[in-house]
């Protein structure tokens, strides 16, 4: 008996180590199954123990399972999990059913944001033929789900019309080459010979393309250029290369135009585009542009601070006085050479070529030509009678800085951003034979010897000032002087031409002697600082300091208490320069004044109130379109923490206009921008309306205070004058009578390569959607903005909230699962 | 009896729902197939797992359009590379870069495949029915391979390449990443020739 009992506890502890072992087997083939996402060997093997320790578990006691499951309590625990098994199975099923039916799901948001717009459903219900919709995406693309169900929807929406295929480009290049598809994510409609493209799934862009392709023609968009402005063809950093991709996939056709010659806008043009001028327009320019808009034209102007004149601009930056005495050249950041009457300050004459702002201008020694530098990377030569353009010099790649003949009038030679000193034949305007002279520093002057042997250059750094000397004859460098540890910015030779004047901006004077090469800097000025030095022929010596003022040297002492004090501009002076007699010295600055100074009186003999105040742009803006681009630079301390003061961020847009409303709960940014103020334009036929507005933190700043460096954080002067915010960033204007469009925006790098590249900002929305408007492409896509109520749980506000979800999920509920099944239990023992 | 009954029940409707899953699992099954693309085959595969902990001990390069060629190979007594071939005349005055040469190739024997499609209906859309370059080298265990290749791909992240000299379509076609093939064909415009280092000078008495 005790060894029948004995067999009979073995065998009950077989029987459920073999179904231990069987259910740890079935759960590792779960496992297995759901962390290799296949059923593999593993999952195979696990499923076979399973299964044998299962039988083992029935076979080892084969009568007792039998009785278990055929006894009372068995056949209701069967019943009971057959029941649930056949729940469970037909959930599954009804699941597989609906999933088979394609049935549209239920937008239970609150703004129906997943619900295609009445917009986009009409447009489905218009379509008078097939469009083929081709999505390219390769299979790692995360976002083909998303796309899958957006574009079922207008599947659905279409009535059979619209047809979805997805692609992967890399398997089928061909179809991807043809569409010009070259990312993933391309999504191409198709309708006939037309085609377009959308670049993401939402639904502006999605219809946006779908209107485009039943639209089907394509919209001219001219680029005006010839002043420095910013190029679709542009791959550097500030330019429009990808911006012009995006505006392709628009069906916007850019190209370029210089209205100089083309002396039109073309016929086929929807629209023109100025993006940044630096030079000024002309007259003809500005009569052209003002007749096509009269004909209901329309037009972008993107304007950045300092252009155009006024005190954000960099006013006149280089001026000569001729060999005779009778002429003064000036050179000025609108773009233009302008020539002066020595003797009472009236214009003589006005030379126009470059298409950016001058920074030097210097006369042939017999003053019949004039050299010129600008920031458009050239130095050109021009016939100072009349006019006309000599030479433009090859060499120079960057801004150049300074530029001058050499005394012998052989050479001409210039210095600038690349780095090297070009030197020319001044005959025949080719490069010596060892030009060009690299140095390791930007360059910001030269000077040449009054004998012409030599060329002396400077530039540097905030940490360096070093000053080169080289024989102009075999360009064998002389001197290498290490003289000034900050920016050279100016120097002169002594009329001698033993010594060599240098000022940097920090105020030293460096004087150098050019026949043993030893040198020495003293803090003249360090108190302020220098820009420009000049020297008569009689040796007396101007100054051009950072405090606006220009100092005639009296003595050779160290200190400039002796000095007499030239004061009248209110800005930094660039550039000086005497008389050939040197009885008088002329001054020039960012203050857009040209003061000419009487030196032995220490008086001014006259003021020429600079190069022309307004550029003719702004003037037919503010008389025509009463728009004013101020003369400002916008500071916003709000929003200065993404990027800088100077940066400001926009979340403020016009709700209702068709440029605005679809990105109102998007962020812009506008880098180094002015503000723009709407006039009265209640006599006029025209609507204006503020797009993009600034926050109440920032104002458009009118002058730099103390400093004159307008990108020291901290340091620019809040006044009286500026204007206060939140200011204006943009504008659009429409003249109802003539149906002409203009859309203002005081920027112009806002969409440029580089700040295209911050993709969490919406810059390239805001502009394609002002290109729509301003092409009248904008009424069959514009859709209604959604406003998505953010309702995330914000765990920063609602700690109590949070508390109550951890404890309701935590405790209540199952506390509450708890009462209700001793509840149950209660109730049937009672019933029993 | 009346538990009996419904465990029959039961397991009558257990029968009924499990049919209706299959069929639906089924049907499902059959509307999907054509969404599978079963030429694509994003999985990674090593190109040469034969060499792949190999090192390169000779290659050249091949613009198949214009015909100019690069090769070069180690020597064997200096263990430095010297070049066999190149498309223009070397400057006497350069030397190899062995350095430049030895990291270009590092990749090489280990490349891999983001993609690989089978079933193509032509070479020429991959730019491999006459491939664009033909990059053959030898590794130090003895092996030697050669790839054709073709076009990039539309996101200009990588080269279609084929593995075999012939356009049979039964083949499959390579997507590799753009850098790791750049790197060998630039040494057709850009030799990997530099200026010596200068010698230092031994100081007086040494």
């Amino acid at each position: 008996m005790n060894e029948q009992n004995n067999i009979q506890i073995d065998r009950n502890v077989l029987r459920w180590v073999s179904l231990g072992i069987g259910l740890l087997a079935l759960l590792a083939m779960l496992v297995a199954w759901i962390a290799e996402g296949k059923f593999s060997t593993a999952s195979w093997i696990s499923l076979g123990v399973s299964v044998a320790g299962i039988a083992g578990f029935i076979l080892v006691d084969a009568r007792a399972f039998v009785s278990a499951i055929t006894g009372r309590q068995g056949l209701f625990g069967l019943t009971t999990a057959f029941m649930t098994i056949f729940f469970l199975a037909v959930m599954v099923a009804l699941y597989l059913l609906l999933k088979q039916a394609n049935i549209e799901p239920w937008d239970v948001s609150e703004s129906q944001e997943y619900t295609l717009s009445d917009t986009t459903t009409q447009l489905l219900s218009e379509l008078d033929g097939p469009v083929q919709v081709l999505a390219f995406y390769a299979p790692s693309d995360y976002g083909k789900e998303e796309a899958k169900l957006r574009l079922d929807q207008y599947e659905r929406e279409s009535d059979g019309k619209l047809t979805v295929d997805f692609i992967d480009p890399d398997a089928d290049p061909a179809l991807a080459g043809k569409y010009e598809v070259e990312s993933s994510g391309t999504i191409v409609f198709e309708q006939g010979d037309q085609t377009s493209k959308a670049d993401s799934v939402t639904e502006n862009e999605l219809t946006g393309a779908l209107a485009r392709v039943m639209l089907g023609d394509e919209r001219h968009l001219y680029a005006i250029v010839g002043h420095g402005e910013r190029t679709f063809t542009g791959y550097d950093t500030t330019g429009y290369s990808t911006i012009n991709r995006h505006l392709e996939n628009f069906n916007i056709i850019t190209d370029e135009i210089n209205l100089l010659e083309t002396g039109e806008i073309p016929a086929d043009a929807d629209m023109v585009l100025i993006a940044g001028p630096t030079a000024t327009f002309t007259d003809t320019e500005i009569a052209i542009l003002s007749a096509y808009l009269d004909e209901g034209g329309a037009a972008m102007i993107l304007s950045e601070p300092g252009t155009g004149g006024g005190t954000m601009g960099n006013g006149v930056m280089g001026v000569a006085f001729s060999p005779d005495g009778d002429t003064i050249a000036t050179g000025g950041a609108d773009g233009t050479i302008r020539l002066w009457d020595a003797a009472n300050g009236d214009e003589i004459g006005v030379i126009r070529g470059h298409t950016a702002g001058l920074t030097d201008v210097a006369f042939s020694p017999d003053g019949s030509r004039i050299v010129s530098t600008s920031i458009d990377n050239t130095v050109r030569v021009w016939d100072v009678e009349s006019g006309e353009q000599l030479a433009v010099l090859e060499g120079e790649t960057a801004a150049v800085r300074r530029a001058t003949f050499s005394p012998d009038g052989n050479l001409i030679a210039s210095v600038g951003e690349n780095q090297a000193v070009n030197i020319w034949d001044a005959d025949t305007y080719q490069p010596m034979a060892y030009s060009p002279l690299a140095v390791p520093v930007p360059l910001m002057t030269l000077a040449f010897s009054p004998d012409s042997a030599h060329i002396a250059v400077g530039g540097g750094s905030s940490t360096e000032g070093p000053i080169y000397v080289w024989n102009t004859e075999t360009g064998e460098v002389e001197i290498s002087e290490p003289l000034h540890s900050s920016f050279v910015f100016s120097m002169a030779f002594s009329p001698d031409g033993q010594t060599l004047k240098s000022a940097a901006v920090d105020g030293t004077i460096g004087s150098l002697d050019i026949e043993s090469g030893e040198g020495s800097a003293t803090p003249r000025y360090a108190d302020t600082g220098t820009s420009a030095i000049a020297i008569a022929k009689d040796g007396t010596i101007a100054y051009a300091l950072v405090d606006a003022t220009v100092h005639l040297q009296t003595d050779t002492g160290a200190q400039p208490d002796k000095d007499i004090v030239l004061s009248g501009h209110t800005d930094v002076i660039w550039d000086l320069a005497f008389s050939p007699d040197g009885s008088r010295v002329v001054s020039v600055g960012r203050d857009n004044i040209i003061d000419v100074w009487n030196v032995d009186e220490g008086t001014l003999d006259y003021m020429i109130s600079g190069h022309s105040a307004v550029d003719p742009l702004l003037q037919y803006l503010e008389n025509n379109w009463k728009i004013r681009l101020n003369d400002d630079i916008v500071i916003d301390l709000g929003t200065a923490q993404q990027f800088d003061e100077f940066t400001p961020i926009v979340y403020t847009y016009d709700e209702f206009s068709p440029i605005t409303a679809p990105i109102l709960n998007q962020y812009t940014f506008f880098p180094d921008a002015r503000s723009i103020t709407r006039l009265d334009t209640s006599a006029s036929s025209l609507s204006l309306i503020a797009l993009a507005l600034t926050s109440s933190s920032s104002s458009g700043v009118t002058s730099w205070g103390e400093t004159t460096d307008p990108y020291t954080v901290g340091t620019y002067g809040f006044d009286e004058a500026d204007i206060p915010g939140p200011v204006t960033l943009a504008v659009s204007a429409e003249d109802l009578e003539s149906g002409a469009r203009l859309v203002v925006v005081g920027d112009s790098d806002f969409v440029s390569n580089a700040m295209l590249e911050y993709s969490n900002f919406d810059n390239s929305q805001f502009f394609i959607k002002a290109v729509e408007w301003l092409t009248e492409s904008e009424d069959s896509i514009e859709l209604p903005p959604v406003n998505f109520e953010d309702r995330r749980f914000d765990p920063q506000f609602g700690l109590v909230q949070l508390r109550l979800v951890q404890i309701s999920a935590a405790c209540l509920m199952p506390i509450a699962f708890i009462v209700a099944g001793l509840g149950v239990w209660i109730t049937r023992r009672s019933r029993r | 009896m009346q538990t009996r009954n419904r465990l029959i029940s039961g397991l009558v409707l257990l029968g009924v729902a499990a049919a209706l899953i299959t069929t639906f699992v089924l049907l499902g099954k059959r509307e999907e197939e054509p969404e599978v693309d079963e030429t694509a085959e994003a999985e990674t595969v090593d190109l040469f797992p034969d060499a792949v902990f190999g090192v390169v001990e000779a290659f050249s390069v091949t613009d198949n359009e214009t015909g100019d060629t690069f090769a070069a190979s180690i020597d064997e007594d200096s263990f430095e590379w010297v070049i066999d071939e190149m498309p223009t005349e070397p400057d006497p005055a350069l030397v190899v870069d062995s350095n430049q040469i030895t990291s270009s190739l590092f990749s090489l024997p280990s490349l891999q495949s983001s993609r690989v499609l089978s079933e193509i209906e032509a070479l020429a859309p991959f730019g491999l029915e006459e491939a664009h370059y033909t990059i053959t080298f030898r590794v130090t265990s003895g092996g030697e391979h050669t790839i054709y290749v073709g076009s990039q791909n539309p996101t200009g992240t990588g080269y279609y390449v084929r593995l075999t000299e012939s356009v049979d379509l039964t083949q499959e076609v390579y997507l590799v990443d753009t850098y790791s093939l750049d790197s060998v064909i630039w040494f057709l415009e850009n030799p990997p020739l530099i200026e010596p280092t200068p010698e230092e000078e031994q100081p007086e008495g040494a």
